[in-house]
């Protein structure tokens, strides 16, 4: 898959004609210009996804980038203005019946049947994929029940039910009938710390027999289980490719080197050398960090620690190879986004 | 696996919800004591006043017509518990979300405004029609009056029936069309309360008209279960015009509902 510079767009980089059939059969998710607008108002302009199959994927985006919008699309609960898709194989406008029976999906504010039970929920919605036999359905409630630890709780009505417990359930009736696909709409949003723990473990979870589609604003929790991440802002994707790509960033390599004292010597050495593509400062009081890109990643390996200490007297108390983060790649992209670059 | 495919796909599980809102939630308990104490409730108690002043009743005849004051009793208010039973039965699964988490389900648009209608009739119909069929005839035996033919009686609560009917689609039309539940209860209620005078107006050009709205079908079926000749069977062919038409504009208007 492709990675993006740091700052370029996205919109028409992907085109149909440049990839392969097999390439499209491996895809769980495919959309090409998928647009939407209220009236003047645009939320998604020319969206070319491509979702492989059985990854975790994560779909970023502040908030009103249009993460919603495209999740409805792929559904069929709403219509794109312009552009198209298809999961699996199946269009989302004409076919979406088809994708419905194999997908399972968490809406960013779930919403059931409040005079039913979690027990009675998961039944009622396995019912729209299986007639029978009803002790098999049965089996299954009670396995995805068990699953998402609502076993306990499986015969009180839900009306009770804390945010955590809901959000559950909702990964629960997303899940009963083992779809191919989940979509998740902000899965772990408005959990504790111990909420979003229990979500992100399920998920992982279920990495093993279906695709995760997932849309998420918690940058910590898209590192930690995502293959993948596309990043949306203002209704424009802006990057999408596997998260180690991502995250090992277009900008070259960066060395980072704690300085306690003085630092003016080791700069003036480090800055002389061929291989060194740039130097920044990070003043910090006691201690200075010098940020070193590199053209040569294995020359840097071997002497930039060296070069920092030969004279003797340069005291350095961190040396690494700098990891982006991902947070560091969403708000250089958005940001970047925001200012037309 | 399921095999409903195409505009059916979802209909049987919608069914079921619909018909376990009635039953789980005891709403049939609720709803026909309401219609119990409403209509064989207050046409007991005119009977026992007839009784008191006359000393017996009769059916179809004098001194008291029991038939037309049953029929005219649930003509008027059957209507409104129509309108209180299905006002929210769309507009609240939109506003709540719940029509979202359904249709992301394999459930066609069709199915949904489909289970809604028949799950709701039917039990209109046990509820608020039969059940209070059964009863007129207790009360009537109660009061030693001759009761009303088996035939006769259900000829006319089916007509009955068919006008609750287009009550019913009329408010899943507009729950369809609306957002807010507004709408979905005045404007039946408008027709309801004032087509007298919409259709004294209208039938001032157009003579004929009268006959195209909703309460000749109650007179009709009242003649019906009286065992009268009817005058003319305009009113049924034109209410079953218009359900089919409310239900085609609320599945054409649903279709295109977005979430």
């Amino acid at each position: 898959m492709k990675v993006m510079s740091r700052t370029e767009t996205v919109d028409s980089t992907l085109t149909e004609g440049s990839m392969p059939l097999a390439r499209y059969e491996s895809l769980a998710i495919h959309t090409h210009g998928l647009s939407k607008a209220y009236g003047a108002t645009v939320a998604l302009r020319g969206l070319n996804l491509m979702v492989p199959r059985n990854s975790i994927f994560g779909f970023l985006g502040p908030n009103g980038a249009g993460k919603t919008t495209t999740i409805k699309l792929l559904l069929g609960l709403i219509r794109p203005t312009e552009g198209g898709g298809t999961v699996f194989g199946h269009d989302i406008t004409d076919d979406n019946i088809e994708i419905r029976r194999r997908v399972g999906y968490l809406a960013q504010v779930p919403s059931y049947y409040m005079h039913m039970t979690a027990r009675e929920i998961l039944r009622f919605k396995s019912r729209f994929f299986y007639a029978g036999p009803r002790g098999m359905i049965e089996e299954r409630v009670e396995e995805t029940l068990g699953m998402v630890e609502l076993d306990d709780k499986a015969d009180r009505p839900i009306k009770g039910f804390s945010g955590g417990e809901r959000q559950r359930l909702g990964i629960a009736q997303a899940q009963v009938h083992r779809p191919d696909l989940l979509i998740l709409d902000e899965p772990a949003a408005n959990l504790d710390p111990m909420g979003r723990r229990d979500v992100l473990r399920i998920m992982e979870s279920l990495r093993e027999h279906a695709t995760i589609f997932y849309s998420t604003h918690i940058l910590d929790d898209v590192q930690r289980v995502s293959d993948a991440v596309a990043i949306l802002n203002q209704g424009r994707l802006l990057a999408q490719a596997p998260i180690e790509e991502l995250l090992a960033g277009s900008g070259g390599v960066v060395y980072y080197i704690t300085i306690k004292g003085g630092y003016d010597e080791a700069y003036t050495r480090i800055s002389g050398q061929e291989w060194v593509s740039s130097i920044g400062v990070v003043p910090g009081g006691v201690r200075t960090t010098l940020q070193v890109g590199v053209t040569d990643e294995a020359v840097a390996e071997d002497e930039l620690l060296r070069l920092a200490v030969c004279d003797g007297d340069t005291v350095v108390t961190e040396f690494g190879r700098r990891r982006f983060e991902l947070e560091d790649v969403f708000v250089d992209l958005v940001e970047g986004s925001n200012n037309g670059q | 696996m399921v095999n409903e495919s195409g505009w059916l796909s979802g209909l049987l599980n919608m069914l079921r919800l619909e018909h376990s809102r009635w039953w789980d939630t005891r709403l049939w308990v609720v709803q026909s004591a309401i219609w119990l104490a409403l209509l064989n409730g207050l046409h007991a108690m005119i009977l026992y006043i007839e009784t008191l002043e006359r000393g017996n009743v009769v059916v179809n005849g004098a001194p008291f017509d029991s038939v037309s004051t049953f029929f005219m009793l649930m003509s008027v208010m059957a209507p409104i518990g129509v309108m209180i039973l299905m006002q929210g039965s769309v507009v609240r699964e939109k506003q709540s979300g719940t029509a979202e988490w359904v249709l992301s389900a394999p459930l066609s648009r069709e199915a949904f405004i489909v289970s809604k209608l028949v799950a709701n009739f039917l039990w209109i119909l046990a509820v608020l029609v039969l059940m209070q069929g059964v009863a007129f005839e207790l009360v009537l035996m109660a009061f030693g009056a001759e009761v009303v033919p088996v035939l006769n009686l259900l000829g006319g609560l089916a007509l009955q029936g068919l006008h609750l009917l287009f009550w019913v689609t009329l408010s899943l039309m507009l729950g369809a069309f609306f957002d807010g539940r507004g709408p979905v209860v005045g404007i039946p209620l408008v027709l309801l309360t004032f087509q007298d005078l919409i259709g004294a107006l209208a039938a001032k050009y157009l003579p004929w008209i009268t006959l195209l709205f909703p309460k000749r079908l109650p007179e009709l079926a009242a003649q019906v279960a009286a065992g009268e000749p009817v005058y003319s069977w305009v009113p049924l062919i034109a209410v079953t015009a218009w359900m089919i038409l409310f239900t085609l504009a609320a599945i054409w208007r649903f279709r295109r509902e977005e979430f």
